[in-house]
Parts: C-alpha cells; sequence; structure tokens
C-alpha cells in the first residue's frame, strides 16, 4: 500500500469509527421485547421491555433465551429481584 | 514455513509483558469488595470468558451467539467492536487479551519451535462463521454445536475451577472433551507461537478486517530497511513485517497482526538510530552545560 493508500485508509478508518459512534448511541437508545418464561409455559403473555444494555448483560449469563417455536425472547429470571452475579450454562 | 517466535538476544518490547499482566488482572478483579464492579453489557474484543465469577466485562463471542440465537442485531455490541477495531485493529489481541498472554508465558517455555502452514490461519473464520453465527442461529444460542461449549478460556476460567470447588459435581463426557481440547491447545501453545489466536480465534477472525482501516499504524520505519528480516523472528503471528516495513507500509496491515509491535521495537537500525539519537542528545546537553558555567 503506498502512502497515498494510506491516506483513503484513514479515510475509511475516520468513517468506521464514526459509524461506531453511531451505532453505540442507536444501541443505547434502543429497547426490545422478552417475555417471562414461567408464563409463557402458561401461554399467557406478560411482555416487558428492557434495553439492549439489558439484553446484552442478559447474554452472558442466558437471562433471556430464545424459543424455536415462538420466535421470541423469553426472560429466564425473576427481575424485579437483585441480579447478584450469574454464571451462563453454556 | 517460518518457526515464530524463535530465541534472540536483541532486546524485546519491554512494555508489552506488563500491559498483558496488569490486563489480565484488571480483566478480573470483580471479587471480595470489588465484586459489584462488573460491566458485562459491555465488551473489548478479547478472550475472557463473561461466566468467570471474577469477569468484570463481558466476551463478545458469547455475546455475538446469543444474539444469533435470539436472531437480533446486536447494535451496541457491533459499535464496541467497530471502534475498537477502527481506533486501534487488533491491538487488543497483543496487548489486553488473557489468553493471548497466557500463550505467549507458554510459548516462552524452552522447547524445539515449529510453525504453520498458511492454510491453517483460514480455519478460523469458519469456526466464527459456523460456531458463533450459523449454528447458533439455526439451532439456538444454547446448543451443543456453539464456540463457548469448546472454549479453551472458558475451561479454564469456569469449567475447572467449578470442578475444583465442588460446584459442578460430576464430569460429563462433553465436559471431558472441553478439558482435553484445552490441553491439547497449551500443549501445542508451547511448540507453535499464538497458536489458539492464528488457527481457532473467532474473536481475531472477526477484528482481523480491521487491521486493514485502523487508525492505528505499526511504522513505517523512520530508517532505510536494510533487509535483515530480523523482525520476523520477532513477530509472534509470523505475518512477515518485513515485506510492508521494506515497502514503506505500516506492518500491521495484515489480517493476523497482533500489533504488538514487537517488529518495529526490534528492529536493529531503528534501535541504532534510537542509541545515535540519545548520544546526540546527551552531547548537546553536556555542551549547553559547560556553556552556562563558562558564561
Amino acid at each position: 500500500m503506498t502512502p497515498k493508500g494510506e491516506r483513503w485508509v484513514r479515510l475509511v478508518g475516520g468513517i468506521a469509527a464514526a459509524l461506531a459512534f453511531a451505532a453505540i448511541a442507536r444501541g443505547l437508545s434502543r429497547s426490545h421485547t422478552v417475555y417471562d418464561k414461567g408464563a409463557a409455559e402458561f401461554g399467557l403473555d406478560d411482555p416487558i421491555r428492557i434495553t439492549e444494555k439489558q439484553l446484552n448483560a442478559d447474554a452472558t449469563f442466558s437471562g433471556v433465551e430464545s424459543s424455536r417455536k415462538t420466535g421470541k425472547m423469553l426472560s429466564t429470571y425473576d427481575r424485579s429481584q437483585p441480579p447478584g452475579k450469574r454464571a451462563c450454562p453454556t | 514455513m517460518n518457526a515464530a517466535g524463535s530465541r534472540s538476544k536483541r532486546p524485546r518490547n519491554r512494555w508489552r509483558p506488563w500491559v498483558q499482566a496488569v490486563s489480565l488482572v484488571g480483566l478480573n478483579l470483580s471479587a471480595g469488595s470489588l465484586a459489584h464492579w462488573q460491566a458485562k453489557w459491555m465488551c473489548l474484543p478479547v478472550m475472557n470468558c463473561h461466566s468467570c465469577t471474577l469477569a468484570i466485562f463481558g466476551c463478545p463471542i458469547g455475546m455475538i451467539s446469543h444474539y444469533a440465537g435470539y436472531r437480533v442485531f446486536p447494535l451496541l455490541l457491533a459499535g464496541m467492536l467497530l471502534l475498537a477495531g477502527a481506533l486501534v485493529g487488533r491491538m487488543f489481541c497483543g496487548w489486553v487479551c488473557p489468553f493471548g498472554t497466557l500463550q505467549d508465558w507458554l510459548h516462552r517455555i524452552p522447547s524445539r519451535k515449529f510453525g504453520l502452514p498458511r492454510w491453517a490461519g483460514w480455519i478460523k473464520y469458519a469456526v466464527l462463521v459456523l460456531m458463533v453465527f450459523v449454528f447458533p442461529f439455526l439451532w439456538g444460542e444454547l446448543t451443543q454445536a456453539s464456540f463457548c461449549r469448546w472454549c479453551p478460556p472458558t475451561t479454564i476460567q469456569v469449567t475447572i475451577p467449578n470442578l475444583l470447588t465442588g460446584v459442578t459435581k460430576a464430569v460429563t463426557s462433553a465436559m471431558a472433551i472441553k478439558i482435553a481440547i484445552a490441553l491439547a491447545v497449551f500443549i501445542a501453545c508451547i511448540w507453535v507461537s499464538r497458536l489458539f489466536c492464528r488457527v481457532f480465534c473467532p474473536i481475531g477472525a472477526l477484528m482481523a478486517v480491521f487491521n486493514h482501516i485502523s487508525l492505528w499504524r505499526v511504522g513505517p520505519l523512520k530508517t532505510r530497511c536494510t533487509g535483515c528480516e530480523l523482525c520476523r523472528d520477532k513477530c509472534p503471528t509470523a505475518v512477515a513485517p518485513f515485506d510492508r516495513l521494506a515497502a514503506g507500509v505500516p506492518a500491521n496491515r495484515h489480517a493476523d497482526c497482533v500489533v504488538c509491535h514487537d517488529c518495529t521495537l526490534g528492529c536493529s537500525r531503528e534501535q541504532k538510530r534510537a542509541r545515535t539519537v540519545r548520544t546526540e542528545d546527551q552531547h548537546e546537553g553536556a555542551e549547553a552545560a559547560t556553556r552556562t558555567m563558562a558564561q
């Protein structure tokens, strides 16, 4: 890569960094609907809105699971309790 | 084939081992009075299992596998990885990753060293696509085919400690295979520098593209390259930085470079230049002092 090519690299890198900030900002403001797993087992819909930040944390210990049958995301724990430390079953 | 990381009497990159050691401890400090130090919603592009009770941040691979299972695009996670990649490329692999540090330590054990064939580097992309994206997407995030189920860092941070402390009561066959894989990787890392990073690491595969666009640059050299190829021996991932440095291109413009700076810091010409500049500075300093005293 020539020094001229490096200039393009810097431009692309700068655009990527700007896109990253935009993605972070959008991600922080986004929320998702999850359903209580216990209620879902009895055929009840108990939707809960959680932020993407919470969904990220839930993804680290399977606090939210996906249902292959319904395609919904199911919350696996009681969100009214303090979180504490949890390990991922995988 | 190049036996990367061969021993050399030349000075090493002095800062990197210290940064690696501090990172290893710093990323796993969530214990005792610091137990509340957890930001699992954040992640760094490093192999550090978030299931470890000491871990502060989340692991991007574990998170992506889960998001693939949820069939939701992880915007926040993608933003964090894109930011790290755009700024420094794979520098986290070389300076921060605890598993990379462990591999560097293992490779220092005196033994015969081997290189890797070029095609081996492509395996990690298949691992990333299949075990992190495709299988969890098709069969759910808890599938046995997900990368987390076989991940060697998870084995040393979670599986083995849980067995030793009695949290896990019995050894299942899957667990035994997982431990065997981790042991095989550790032993192989003694012979091959950064074997896991170069062949299996899905984070490395994910971040590889960013080395080509990152704002961080390794080199180019301030002195003219003499073609001594000392940098080739210094490189832990054997990505031949010599070719790029000689052409005046930053050495980190390669998918497998871990941006450790060992090539430029180990360069004989650069060291000679640094010594010359230091000596000239000392001369000027001494002359200035003499002039001041004379006045």
